[in-house]
């Protein structure tokens, strides 16, 4: 896992206090997850994405109980949000974290070119139910991938999904991995639980753009910030 | 005993356990498989290919410690084989063998560990092996036998040839020159450091430690309050050093290049990793040289030189396979590359033949460390010996030693077993353990080194010079039971660290390393008698039992006598009608075009710590000069890196050679703001050469010292750097040499991370394009990409004449950038001018130029376009304001001209006139990028990404966002991690 620190700063500087968690908490149960508000799934390869990405990262919590039943806990209260990033979405999507009850319904992919994709491009974020993203519809941002398997394949219709998150051209490399209706994201519908492939916790700062519009470079922050603050908002409003 | 299970994929993956695995566990599997069959059989028949059955891979131990932490006991090891169709099936030999059906022996090795073997004969053991141990050692290690009354052990000879091989030792860079029958005043390595003693500048930490460290800014450290159980994140200010080094790995890289090129960057971590008492890596650089891949037909300039009967791979595949191994090993430790170069070539003349048959793989980084623990202390007596990474395999026997020899020398078996294994995973775990000591309050480290060639045997030796230690090899883990107690410590597994520290916080590093599944291992302590040991407490045997001093040895000083040979290149010919064509050409030389195939699959943001990377503007096309890390999230400052090297001119003059290295990693790091502008550059200096061959010695003795004197007058130094000195390829009736190279990385401390200058010209007419020399002489071809396209080599190469002019160019182009009076700027590197001026059109669609060269005064067309002296070009952000501060300076320039509204180019000079499209330049620039990412991401996806590069240009709307954020309080939130 290497996205840790950059993620823990982003909900900091929104105005979270932010607790380091390893698995291996979970697994021997020093932490609970009990006075937790939001979890948050970060990105980064684990166990290199031997076996599918993040399949390594699942089977730790399906098998282990004190890991499981903490995770369990955790989604059946309703003061609490989640979010994962790159390989955390892949493991939402793999433990079926954002629409549980629906087996099969969503899957990640190795991207279309077989290879990691890495590129700084554009998305659009919709209409949509997420927590996090709500009162950024409209927007239409820079943002980072960074990923082997971010395909997001939908096999049902569009409307059986909610996608606040788009890559803004459905064509290659626009389109990094070739997800099922460009989807750069999927969220659960009570918007509450948020898996996301590009890294918005790796450009929530303006010089962290490859590319920031020319006269705003002294922002102090990016919009992707708006998310996080968004998060702490909903938590602190509980 | 081994299951199998057969994939959906129809793979089958072999199971080793020690007993048969239960129902519940088989279930798991199955889900760990994705809807693997089970199969009930003892043996499967058919042809398959599968890993090399001495060769545990790091896939299969990751697997095995995911059903480990699925809470199955038991696995050993897991492996997937490939159904092929017949025995000729095609496959990889260096990492895979041919099975014929799959039985419960797969993974059997028929031996028994090797014993200690008391060597009586040891230059008949160093033929046999391959130690590459001169005479004289030979001789030393029979007195060494003498005084102490014994034969060496295996392990001892093999210790003492690593420690002492050119690798490690670095004989040649300490060696006395004669050259032309006088002796030279210096060692190579005492004109290097003559650098740091002439402008220490900011020096903490030089040529002693794994890497440079020089004074950085207070940064705020973010980090958890404590690490070995989960808590919160907090700020904390710290005094900073800005770590730098650069590796090369080119033998291994050659012989296997995603292997030798991952393990040569996960290397290079570890020395980061490895300063003083332990620091944080965060970016890395990458360059590789080949010869030419020959993408497709009728590239002309790839026509002269015959293809040869390559060893190992082809250099298509070594670009391709190399990338892919330092991408990978980078996207999966978290350590992004944010800028590199590469170079092809290939030149015969008079019998003589050249290129990068022996290629370069070179892997630098930047990163920081709190300043207080910026140096190792020297351990006491009783301390604790700490070993914290993977297991002990049959990996890399003798890759320092075999690595100083010419590529080729041994029997390939020989080179093979020297091939290392990378996994990433695991040294992001070791990392993540050292980090949190090195980032508490009491960083309990004493001292720490990374194990490289020579394995335990080198690392632990460092690490106890002072004091002697005793090890005891029944702690080391061992991954392969048949390992000989002089593999287990002579193998250069990868991965692994070694540390000393009190006993008393021996239960602290374990709590950590635990919690980061790291694995810890207490293997020995200092002794403080100099005696240096590896004993088995379990069987009695010594492999290694002598002081210290003897393993390090007095070996005779090398002495190397060369004469001074002429360089005799043909001159560049050319006839200025066919300028077009010739721009054609260049831009599509590996080393002016586009690298997007190398950018497209490397993690360029991981950190969340990069300012700047490769892509720039509207396009996001890799074109930026310079590389640059924020030293934490809240402030505005950082670390900028950035490259030069010009072998090609250094085959004319080697100095020359070392002066447009130095100056093309300077006028890149130029367009971050620094803050001593010029005086905070320190250079790492990675010298490839293929030494010892007529005139060699000669050359790179000049080379060194011209690098030296440059850098001294520059007011900068050279803290750090590597030689590799066997840079040539034997064939069977032939010999290629490497033209002799030298790499440099270039680091300073960036005042502000927000105005770092990019290669992105601004569409608005009235903002003026200027053109700056920094080599103060004529324009020269020789060795330039142009020259290299008509397979010339040429007889005159750029230099740079002034230093102190260099120096005021480089500080008032600084102010200006640190003032925001520059809206663009780029260097003039390979493909000279006429490539600087295209490429700072490129990426947007709609942006051209017209502009008038005749100010430059070269009035050959050819020269001032596509020579590659040292200089910039600006595009002013305040004409006037710009041009007062040059004038002021005594900076002179020369106002080139204005951009255009279209994509197009004009360019005059005196009386003639050229009308260039940017467009289809452009594309021709991208099709050489194209050919490589067909081998990597597939026709389909290559043609798609060729066709649709240019299409999506970023198009933001922040719908009112102000950019400011208000102060808030604090509410409960985790982030969660697994390594």
């Amino acid at each position: 896992m290497n996205g840790d620190r950059e993620m823990a700063y982003a909900m900091y500087l929104a105005g979270m206090d932010v607790k380091d968690v390893h698995m291996t908490d979970l697994i021997s149960g020093r932490e609970t997850l009990e006075d937790i508000n939001m979890i948050v799934f970060v990105g980064g390869f684990s166990n290199s994405d031997v076996l599918g990405s993040a399949k390594g990262w699942a089977g730790a919590f399906k098998y282990n109980e004190k890991a499981r039943i903490a995770l369990e806990n955790f989604y059946k209260r309703d003061d609490t949000l989640s979010l994962g990033v790159c390989n955390g979405c892949q493991l939402m999507v793999e433990l079926g974290l954002v629409y549980p009850g629906q087996q099969n319904s969503s899957k990640m992919l190795h991207n279309d070119s077989g290879k990691f994709e890495s590129a700084f491009l554009n998305v659009e974020i919709l209409d949509n139910n997420a927590v996090m993203l709500q009162d950024m519809a409209g927007m239409k941002l820079g943002i980072w991938v960074a990923h082997g398997e971010g395909k997001f394949n939908l096999p049902l219709s569009e409307e059986d999904y909610n996608i606040p998150v788009k890559y803004s051209n459905d064509g290659y490399p626009a389109n990094p991995n070739g997800s099922d209706y460009s989807a750069a994201a999927i969220c659960s519908d009570d918007g509450r639980h948020l898996a996301v492939m590009p890294h918005l916790e790796r450009a929530f700062l303006p010089w962290q753009w490859a590319y920031y519009p020319a006269g705003r470079k002294m922002d102090e922050v990016a919009p992707w910030i708006k998310a996080f603050v968004n998060a702490r908002n909903w938590i602190k409003n509980i | 005993m081994i299951q199998f299970f057969k994939t959906e994929g129809n793979t089958i993956i072999a199971v080793e356990s020690l007993a048969p695995l239960g129902m519940e566990d088989k279930d798991k599997l199955v889900w760990l498989f994705s809807n693997a069959e089970y199969l009930n059989e003892k043996n499967i028949d058919g042809w398959f290919t599968g890993p090399r059955k001495e060769m545990v891979t790091p896939w299969s131990t990751n697997a095995v410690e995911i059903t480990r932490n699925m809470g199955i006991a038991g696995i050993s090891r897991i492996e997937e084989f490939v159904a092929v169709p017949d025995q000729h099936a095609v496959y990889d030999h260096m990492l895979q063998r041919m099975y014929k059906g799959l039985s419960q022996n797969i993974f059997v090795l028929e031996k028994q560990p090797d014993p200690v073997i008391n060597i009586e004969d040891i230059a008949e053991y160093n033929r046999k092996e391959g130690l590459a141990l001169s005479v004289d050692e030979i001789e030393y290690l029979n007195s060494v036998s003498e005084t102490i009354g014994r034969p060496l052990t295996d392990s001892e000879v093999y210790g003492f040839a690593q420690v002492n091989s050119e690798h490690c030792r670095h004989k040649i860079f300490n060696g006395t020159f004669i050259i032309d029958g006088k002796e030279m005043e210096s060692s190579l390595f005492r004109m290097i450091k003559k650098t740091s003693a002439v402008n220490p500048n900011k020096i903490v930490s030089a040529y002693r430690d794994n890497c440079s460290f020089v004074e950085g800014p207070v940064a705020e450290q973010f980090a958890p309050a404590t690490q070995d159980k989960p808590d919160y994140f907090e700020v904390r200010d710290i005094e900073t050093v800005l770590s730098l080094k650069a590796e090369t790995h080119n033998f291994p890289t050659t012989v296997e290049p995603f292997n030798g090129a991952s393990t040569g960057t996960g290397g290079e971590i570890r020395d980061r990793i490895g300063g003083g008492k332990g620091s944080f890596p965060v970016a890395g650089t990458a360059v590789y040289m080949t010869s030419y891949p020959r993408s497709e037909p009728g590239r002309k300039w790839e026509l002269a030189t015959k293809e040869r009967n390559w060893l190992y791979q082809t250099p298509e595949e070594i670009l391709i396979k190399a990338s892919n191994g330092a991408s990978d090993f980078g996207n999966k430790f978290g350590q992004p590359i944010i800028t590199g170069s590469v170079l092809t070539f290939e030149h015969f003349e008079k019998n003589k033949k050249y290129g990068f048959d022996k290629v370069i793989m070179l892997a630098g980084g930047i990163g920081f460390a709190n300043k207080k623990y910026s140096l190792k202390d020297d351990p006491g007596k009783g301390d604790k010996i700490i070993l914290l990474g993977g297991d002990n395999y049959r990996i890399g026997m003798g890759g320092g030693a075999v690595s100083s020899v010419a590529t080729g020398e041994f029997e390939n078996s020989i080179e093979l077993n020297a091939v290392q294994r990378a996994n990433p995973e695991m040294q992001k775990r070791v990392y993540n353990a050292i980090r949190a000591l090195s980032e508490s309050n009491e960083n309990p480290i004493i001292s720490i080194h990374d194990h490289g060639a020579g394995g335990h045997l080198n690392c632990l030796s460092e690490l106890v010079e002072t004091t002697g230690g005793k090890i005891d090899t029944s702690k080391l883990p061992v991954g392969d039971p048949t390992l000989s107690q002089k593999e287990i410590i002579g193998n250069e597994s990868q991965e692994r660290m070694g540390l000393v520290i009190k006993p008393e916080h021996v239960e602290l590093i374990q709590r950590i390393a635990e919690r980061e599944r790291a694995p810890v291992y207490v293997i020995g302590e200092t002794t403080g008698d100099m005696q240096f040991t590896f004993e088995n407490s379990e069987t009695g045997e010594k492999p290694v039992d002598w002081q210290l001093g003897y393993m390090f040895g007095n070996p005779p000083k090398t002495i190397l006598e060369d004469c001074t040979v002429e360089p005799d290149f043909d001159e560049v010919e050319y006839d200025v009608a066919d300028i077009g064509l010739y721009i054609e050409q260049v831009i599509r030389m590996e080393a002016v075009a586009c690298k997007d195939w190398l950018t497209n699959k490397v993690d360029r943001s991981v950190t969340g710590r990069i300012a700047k990377q490769q892509g720039a503007g509207l396009l996001h096309l890799p074109l930026n000069n310079v590389g640059v890390i924020a030293i934490d999230y809240n402030g505005v400052k950082g670390v900028a890196t950035s490259l030069g090297h010009a072998p090609v001119a250094g085959l004319i003059d080697p100095a020359a050679g070392s002066l447009l290295s130095i100056a093309e990693a300077l006028t890149n790091i130029i367009w971050a703001p620094l803050t001593d502008g010029i005086r905070s550059v320190s250079l790492s200096a990675n010298w490839m050469w293929p030494a010892k061959n007529r005139g060699e010695n000669a050359r790179i003795y000049e080379a060194v010292e011209a690098a030296s004197e440059f850098a001294c007058a520059l007011g900068i130094n050279i803290p750090t750097g590597k030689d590799s000195m066997s840079m040539t390829q034997k064939y069977k009736d032939d010999v290629v040499y490497a033209p002799g190279t030298v790499i440099i990385s270039a680091s300073g401390e960036v005042s502000d991370i927000r105005k770092v200058v990019e290669p992105v010209l601004v569409n608005d007419k009235t903002k003026e394009i200027l053109f700056i020399d920094f080599s103060f002489s004529s324009r020269a071809l020789g060795g330039s990409s142009f020259a290299q396209s008509l397979n010339k080599v040429g007889k005159s190469a750029p230099v740079v004449t002034d230093t102190e002019r260099f120096v005021a160019a480089f500080n008032t182009v600084q102010d200006l950038i640190e003032r925001q009076l520059i809206l663009a700027g780029h260097d003039i590197g390979s493909g000279g001018l006429i490539t600087t001026l295209l490429e700072i059109c490129f990426s947007s669609n709609n942006t051209g130029m017209k502009v008038d060269l005749t100010g430059i005064g070269e009035a050959d067309m050819a020269k001032v376009l596509f020579s590659e002296n040292p200089g910039i070009v600006i595009q002013c952000g305040d004409n006037e304001e710009v041009k007062k501060q040059l004038l002021a300076n005594g900076v002179e320039f020369v106002s080139l001209g204005i951009p255009v509204d279209k994509s197009e180019v004009i360019i005059k000079n005196f009386d003639e006139e050229i009308n260039l499209d940017v467009k289809k330049l452009r594309d021709l620039w991208f099709r050489t990028s194209y050919l490589l990412d067909r081998k990597q991401s597939g026709n389909i996806k290559a043609l798609e990404r060729f066709n649709n590069y240019k299409k999506f240009e970023h198009n933001f709307d922040f719908c009112g966002f102000t950019g400011r954020l208000a102060i808030m309080a604090l509410t409960l939130t985790a982030g969660l991690r697994q390594e």
